[in-house]
């Protein structure tokens, strides 16, 4: 495929290395924890670079990453670090829903309000709140930016699963996010406006 | 549209991924529900703190010194590459040749070299399946054989499953008699197999044969260039 190594090393570089910010983002939500991270990037880099020859140009580069490395953290990683225990899905009271039971008239202000007040550290506290499964798919729509199809790649399951994943994974944010409004004291001020 | 089937497409209508039509149907449709749009506003509002709000970092400079290394370290590996020996494939064993080869089996002797049994002429690996179908495991042997990606070798002949395009092949080789052989994973065989693609290749390999598993321990090997 290519004239010569340093020919596959250039192109690489190009074509490859360009994701490494992306990479290590998404590689630091998932460990919760920067050394790990930078293992599971290099790790995602040597595979991606031996089997290079696969990739199809005029593909998405990025979607073929993300998905080395969500293998390789499948593989390795996922073993390490304890899952977040199960949530009852089924039991999710929307937000909005308890507002409306309190104060009528000021859902949407509401909304905005307390959107605005969250740090990202309460977002990253929530986020460890999420099985691997549906951080992963959050994190790829949400952070990343990528299509339904392209998760439904990467993830290597049917956009109908993707689709109820996302769904499920706000509204587990949201749930997380509203009980630490209630408990920074967020609720409580809006409600007595 | 009704509530139930609008709140079934909410979460792909905030990700853009409804058709035209479908997407304008839910626009009108939440411009006029409290409920629906409430539902809506919780998620999209979601979606922006996520998109808005997640810290994002640079990857430490290291981190990209350190890959660019491995890059053009990675690369530099090279495998063993000897010229071409004999063809692998040639007319069947001798007679004599054979018992001296059972015989070596009897008396129990720790290495037997196809190359120092046989001469150019009946270099052979049929023996493997049909002289000695007894041999016990981990008898000591060298063979020669060609090197294949187990899975594409099954996927072609068989239609097994197997999807190499991202995991990567997984190598075995073909002796002679048709059989594949696996390898078992050691410093020996991981030298060979994580290197770049050997398929086609002919391979001779000192080791352990462990028969009822297929499976071979590599103790050496020299890999020949393209037949």
């Amino acid at each position: 495929m290519w004239n010569s190594l340093k020919e596959k090393q250039e192109e690489f570089k190009v074509e490859a290395l360009v994701h490494m910010d992306s990479l290590y983002n998404a590689a630091l939500k998932l460990t919760h924890n920067p050394d790990d991270a930078k293992d599971l990037v290099q790790e995602t880099y040597l595979k991606a670079f031996k089997f290079f020859e696969q990739f199809e140009p005029g593909t998405s580069c990025k979607a073929w990453l993300f998905k080395i490395q969500k293998n390789t953290f499948i593989n390795k990683y996922r073993k390490k670090i304890k899952q977040p225990e199960h949530v009852d899905f089924d039991t999710v009271e929307p937000f909005v829903d308890l507002i409306k039971d309190k104060s009528s008239g000021e859902k949407r202000d509401i909304d905005e309000q307390i959107a605005d007040r969250y740090l990202s550290d309460e977002i990253n506290e929530a986020l460890t709140k999420l099985p691997h499964d549906f951080k992963m798919v959050l994190l790829l729509s949400d952070m990343e930016g990528f299509s339904y199809k392209e998760i439904a790649d990467i993830m290597e399951c049917p956009i109908g699963t993707i689709r109820s994943r996302l769904s499920r994974a706000r509204k587990i944010m949201h749930k997380y996010l509203l009980k630490y409004s209630k408990e920074e004291g967020y609720y409580h001020e809006e409600v007595k406006k | 549209m009704n509530c139930n089937e609008i709140r079934e497409i909410i979460t792909p209508y905030i990700d853009h991924e409804l058709e035209d039509d479908t997407r304008f149907k839910v626009k009108s449709h939440l411009e006029q529900c409290t409920e629906c749009n409430n539902e809506y506003k919780t998620q999209s509002g979601i979606k922006t703190l996520l998109s808005d709000k997640l810290e994002k970092v640079s990857a430490p400079s290291e981190l990209k010194d350190q890959i660019e290394t491995l890059i053009t370290n990675e690369g530099g590996r090279e495998v063993k590459n000897v010229k071409p020996l004999i063809p692998f494939f040639r007319p069947l064993i001798s007679f004599a040749a054979a018992a001296v080869f059972l015989l070596g089996i009897v008396l129990g002797s720790s290495v037997l070299n196809v190359f120092d049994i046989f001469d150019d002429k009946t270099q052979d690996n049929t023996y493997l399946s049909t002289i000695v179908p007894q041999i016990s495991d981990g008898v000591s042997a060298s063979v020669v054989g060609k090197v294949v990606c187990i899975g594409c070798y099954l996927n072609n002949n068989f239609h097994a499953d197997h999807d190499c395009s991202l995991h990567g092949h997984n190598y075995g080789f073909i002796t002679n008699d048709g059989q594949l052989w696996s390898f078992t994973v050691n410093n020996s065989s991981e030298s060979l197999l994580n290197d770049q693609d050997i398929r086609g290749r002919t391979l001779k390999v000192d080791g352990s044969i462990f028969y009822s598993a297929h499976f071979i321990e590599m103790r050496q090997f020299e890999l020949y260039g393209d037949n």
